[in-house]
């Protein structure tokens, strides 16, 4: 992973929207975003193969949503990014957003493997 | 803790679907969950909902389209919208068109708790004004006499429950108007055009009920002579109330159970399922949990019934409604009985408002009844008033008087032949008082008195002519 990869969360909006990251309900939705963001990418990833563009449009709103909900505000602009283009750009235009957001839900997903093995 | 309300959350990413979900039930409401618009509106359809926390952007429809769909419905949930685009002109359209609120995504657990419960008191408020000033210019609500507080309750869950097609179970003592209820559950729904079938598990015998209740075809049991539509086809499309359910036998639950679970049944003696859209409203006049401990009522089917609870308070509880009940059926019984009973005495009302009422409503209808009948005159007075038996009182001791010691006489009794009342009348009021004495059990009631329930029935039909 490149040295100035923004970071997977953003504490202080962690502490603004949720008190802290040891919170009970945070730790359980963190849970089940773990299983979404991968479905998601897995959705973009299809719908950008089959040039599908609504589907790719709301696999990168939900994306984007459901990031910036827990705290992961850089895939949650990489996933606004995708959204934002996913209507008019060309698929050559796309393949880089989609891999971006893949990039980005890489390091969010090993940051919250990393959070449930610390317990 | 606030008080328990259901909200529905319409949000297709799980994540924050269950990030409001844990918020909300950490401060005790019920949620309902919903990923498509689809299943929003059939939940909204089905269910009693306080409040909608709705995503406008949703994998079917439009936020927006809901919010219009909404907006023409009498009772709407508070609605809080959520989205991602924080621009002005999407909250301003929502609120235009009845949202109470929005939420800017990402949004803090605090913030969320704080909107809903602003909405949700919302909500309530403008329920109350409503309830309130039609309970203040009609004196009551469908055919309920009465605005004390304990009613004006009860009219708040009917008007918020009658729109959906969620099951209702009113409890209540005799003669508190669980049927009124029901009725007014059915007339003030979407369904009122259709029928609203009456069944009382308690008066109709066993082995008929199924029969009553599902229809059969000719030759299921011994006088079957032809096919028979049951209450379950006359209802379709309309409300199938029950009451005394707890009367009904354990095997009928059962289907009674899949009946309400998959909308389908079958005629007795008939191998074709049928099906029939049907609201359902169950009614007992004892704590349906006791019949569940004691086996008398399947523990599933009260739990598929208990969705909208309703308890109707007894009269004593009502406070002022008691003369608002008396004054309007003294006016009713005297235009029909071509009385000039107007008014009642302050002795007479200070009497009513002081007595029980172990029989309620229908008691005190019987008592003013009983003194429009044999009295007349401009105004009620204390000599006019019944005997107001206390439960274990129920009848007066008059035998010393007259000298049957082991012949007790119903406390309305004329002693003079000017109040003498013709046969029927005075056997109408001892069944009645037999049937308030059962706590409305007619089945125990006939058992007593060594007549069938059919026959009590069939008596009460030629009253109500």
């Amino acid at each position: 992973m490149p040295d100035d990869m923004p970071p997977a969360f953003d504490l202080n909006h962690i502490a603004d929207q949720w008190g802290s990251p040891d919170d009970d309900i945070y730790r359980t939705v963190l849970g089940i975003f773990a299983e979404e963001g991968t479905k998601l990418c897995v959705d973009a990833r299809a719908a950008l193969a089959e040039d599908k563009r609504q589907t790719l449009e709301r696999a990168a709103h939900t994306m984007k949503s459901a990031a910036a909900n827990v705290g992961a505000l850089h895939l949650s602009r990489c996933a606004r990014a995708l959204e934002e283009a996913a209507a008019t750009a060309t698929p050559t235009e796309l393949a880089p957003l989609v891999a971006q957001v893949e990039t980005a839900w890489a390091s969010v997903s090993a940051r919250i493997g990393e959070l449930s093995c610390n317990g | 803790m606030a008080e328990q309300r259901t909200i529905l959350i319409v949000e297709d990413s799980r994540s924050l679907a269950q990030t409001c979900k844990l918020q909300l039930e950490a401060v005790g409401h019920r949620m309902l969950m919903a990923e498509t618009g689809k299943t929003a509106l059939e939940l909204l359809r089905d269910n009693t909902v306080d409040c909608v926390l709705l995503d406008l952007n949703l994998p079917d429809m439009d936020g927006m389209d809901i919010l219009r769909e909404m907006r023409q419905w009498p009772h709407a949930p508070a609605t809080v919208v959520t989205t991602a685009n924080a621009a002005l002109t999407v909250a301003v359209e929502a609120v235009r068109l009845g949202a109470f609120d929005y939420l800017v995504k990402p949004f803090a657990g605090a913030r969320l708790v704080t909107t809903v419960t602003n909405a949700l008191a919302n909500v309530e408020l403008k329920r109350e004004v409503e309830t309130f000033r039609r309970t203040v210019e009609h004196a009551g609500f469908a055919d309920f006499i009465g605005r004390s507080l304990p009613m004006q309750r009860v009219y708040r869950t009917i008007e918020a429950a009658a729109r959906s097609s969620a099951s209702v179970f009113i409890t209540g003592e005799s003669g508190t108007g669980k049927e009124l209820a029901a009725h007014a559950l059915h007339s003030l729904s979407p369904r009122a055009t259709r029928q609203f079938v009456a069944l009382n598990c308690g008066a109709i015998p066993r082995d008929l009920l199924e029969s009553t209740i599902f229809g059969h075809v000719k030759g299921a049991f011994t006088g079957a002579t032809g096919d028979q539509d049951g209450a379950a086809a006359r209802a379709d499309g309309g409300t199938l109330f029950l009451d005394e359910l707890g009367e009904m036998e354990m095997g009928l639950q059962t289907k009674l159970l899949r009946f309400i679970q998959t909308g389908t049944y079958e005629r007795v003696g008939e191998g074709r399922s049928r099906h029939a859209d049907i609201r359902f409203i169950a009614a007992t006049n004892r704590d349906p949990l006791d019949a569940v401990r004691e086996g008398r009522l399947r523990e599933d089917l009260f739990y598929r019934l208990f969705v909208v609870p309703i308890a109707m308070p007894p009269l004593r509880d009502r406070g002022e409604d008691i003369l608002l009940d008396a004054r309007h059926f003294l006016e009713e019984f005297a235009r029909a009985e071509g009385k000039d009973l107007r008014s009642m005495t302050p002795e007479v009302e200070a009497r009513l408002m002081a007595y029980s009422w172990p029989g309620n409503v229908r008691q005190l209808q019987n008592a003013i009844r009983n003194m429009v009948v044999l009295n007349d005159g401009p105004a009620v007075t204390e000599a006019m008033l019944p005997a107001l038996p206390e439960p274990d009182q129920p009848f007066r001791a008059a035998a010393q008087a007259n000298g049957h010691a082991h012949a007790p006489i119903p406390a309305d009794f004329p002693e003079t032949a000017e109040t003498l009342v013709p046969l029927a009348e005075m056997e109408r009021l001892y069944i009645e008082r037999a049937i308030a004495l059962y706590d409305g059990s007619i089945q125990l009631a006939a058992r007593k008195l060594g007549i069938s329930p059919s026959t009590i029935y069939r008596k009460k039909e030629g009253w109500s002519v």
